[in-house]
């Protein structure tokens, strides 16, 4: 019943998102609807700082119910669970592989409830850049989505389930708002020498700015033309490399913490 | 069966909490363990068990050692003061969901356990809603569901009215007959009394035989 009240959850949010595109767009395509959804209503500046918060709130509700996920097995009855789990390491690749899908099939009930609008309201046209471009936006979407609660779940063996969310959440917002503050980059020309080029490695390294479609760019030239906004370097597969190493190293690092704790401490989180 | 614990130590934040244990446990008697609160009887249950890992010292079951051989104790049903279930879930779905990790018992088998405790398994009631004495019954039928070849029970009268006391202590010497090894930790002087054939005390972390008890 959780699973699917989030999935319901999800596809209300997607509604949400695109309805405002729908409304001010009098014709749209599949690629233009990826692009919206994925980030494509923030704009970059101070301004926009509530927008991209605003827009991040469907995956913090998943970080909320979900960064318990694996936790939830370590608070009171841990002793009955690992007394009867041999193996934690497999446990636990099992348990990231179903958080994995779950990451999966909330970002598709997102990305489909936009597509459904889309294919009421406009005639329905499809390309294969709009394809690629779909399926970028997505696998980086479940990837940053995986990768964050996964970090709450292992944050909160180390600490407990508020402090795990919270680090991760106010880690969002820093990076929002570093993401949002480097607007000299982009709106007021770029900084000549070593300090441009430290501020472009900042930027292209923030993990929230994989996360925005429009600044993305790629090799192929149909897909580049409806992303690229400043015409930078910035391709698809560096975001998607990124936040897949990102998730290997949250995946060991987890391993690493669910070996070594000790059942000790009783009733944790009664 | 049997079950041995060579030279135990563990200290946390400096504290020692078990030293230099020793013991020697086999198959179809009860051991009892008494000792003041923070004695390191808990602890101890916790590293014969292998939830817990100790800075030095051996367990070993039947010449198999404990984290060489096997990553936790084989065999084992468990109950330790003040761990609970998944408050969310009914008394019968907190037991399949254990039993799934295993897959060794039926649900017929889990109805059983938890009639054999006292409790009604179609209860909708979720953990959370029980009485402090209907959690202590769920916790000792999930211990004792899967017919467990060890059995540890940390305080398994706590919370139990007198009635309760007697089933649980009709268990205890049912699943003695039935072969298991078992080893109660209890503040209730009449537990150890009827139930035990042998008795240790634990005290700052050391264990001691108690003489005069052996049968």
């Amino acid at each position: 019943m959780k699973n699917l009240g989030m999935l319901l959850l999800s596809s209300a949010f997607g509604l949400l998102s695109i309805l405002p595109f729908s409304a001010s767009q009098p014709d749209a395509s599949f690629g233009s609807m990826a692009v919206w959804m994925g980030f494509g209503n923030v704009g970059l500046g101070s301004a926009y700082l509530i927008d991209f918060l605003y827009a991040i709130v469907p995956m913090v509700v998943f970080q909320m119910v979900y960064g318990l996920y694996l936790y939830r097995h370590f608070c009171t009855a841990s002793v009955y669970y690992f007394s009867r789990c041999i193996k934690r390491k497999s446990w636990f690749l099992q348990e990231t592989g179903s958080l994995l899908l779950k990451s999966f099939l909330y970002e598709s009930a997102y990305w489909i409830a936009g597509l459904f609008v889309l294919a009421f309201k406009y005639p329905f046209s499809i390309t294969m850049a709009d394809v690629c471009l779909f399926l970028y936006a997505v696998t980086i979407n479940v990837l940053w989505l995986f990768a964050s609660t996964l970090a709450v779940n292992i944050l909160a063996l180390k600490t407990d389930s508020v402090a795990g969310f919270g680090i991760i959440f106010g880690l969002e917002v820093f990076f929002i708002v570093i993401y949002n503050f480097m607007e000299s980059l982009f709106l007021y020309g770029k900084p000549e020498g070593n300090a441009g080029k430290l501020l472009f490695i900042l930027w292209k390294w923030n993990p929230v700015s994989q996360l925005v479609v429009r600044w993305h760019s790629s090799m192929w030239k149909e897909i580049d033309a409806m992303v690229n906004d400043y015409q930078v370097n910035f391709d698809f597969n560096f975001s998607v490399l990124y936040l897949a190493i990102l998730s290997a190293i949250l995946i060991i690092l987890g391993i690493s913490v669910i070996s070594r704790v000790e059942l000790i401490s009783n009733g944790m989180e009664e | 069966m049997k079950l041995t614990a060579e030279h135990l130590q563990k200290k946390i934040n400096g504290k020692k909490i078990l030293n230099d244990v020793n013991l020697e446990l086999i198959s179809g008697r009860v051991y009892g363990i008494v000792g003041r609160n923070g004695s390191g009887k808990t602890m101890l249950f916790r590293a014969l068990s292998g939830l817990m890992k100790c800075d030095a010292g051996k367990v070993i079951l039947d010449g198999k050692i404990l984290f060489e051989d096997f990553p936790v104790l084989p065999g084992i049903g468990i109950i330790l003061e003040n761990a609970g279930l998944y408050p969310e879930l009914t008394g019968f779905q907190n037991l399949k969901y254990l039993a799934g990790i295993k897959k060794k018992i039926k649900d017929d088998d889990i109805y059983a356990s938890i009639k054999r405790v006292g409790l009604d398994p179609d209860d909708k009631r979720i953990f959370r809603k029980y009485s402090l004495g209907m959690k202590q019954r769920i916790v000792i039928a999930q211990a004792i569901m899967e017919k467990p070849d060890i059995l540890f029970l940390d305080e398994p009268g706590n919370a139990l009215d007198e009635e309760g006391i007697k089933d649980i202590r009709k268990i205890i010497m049912e699943e003695k007959e039935r072969g298991a090894l078992i080893l109660i930790a209890s503040h209730n002087k009449e537990d150890i009394n009827l139930l035990t054939d042998e008795v240790y005390t634990m005290s700052n972390g050391e264990i001691s035989k108690m003489e005069g008890r052996e049968d």
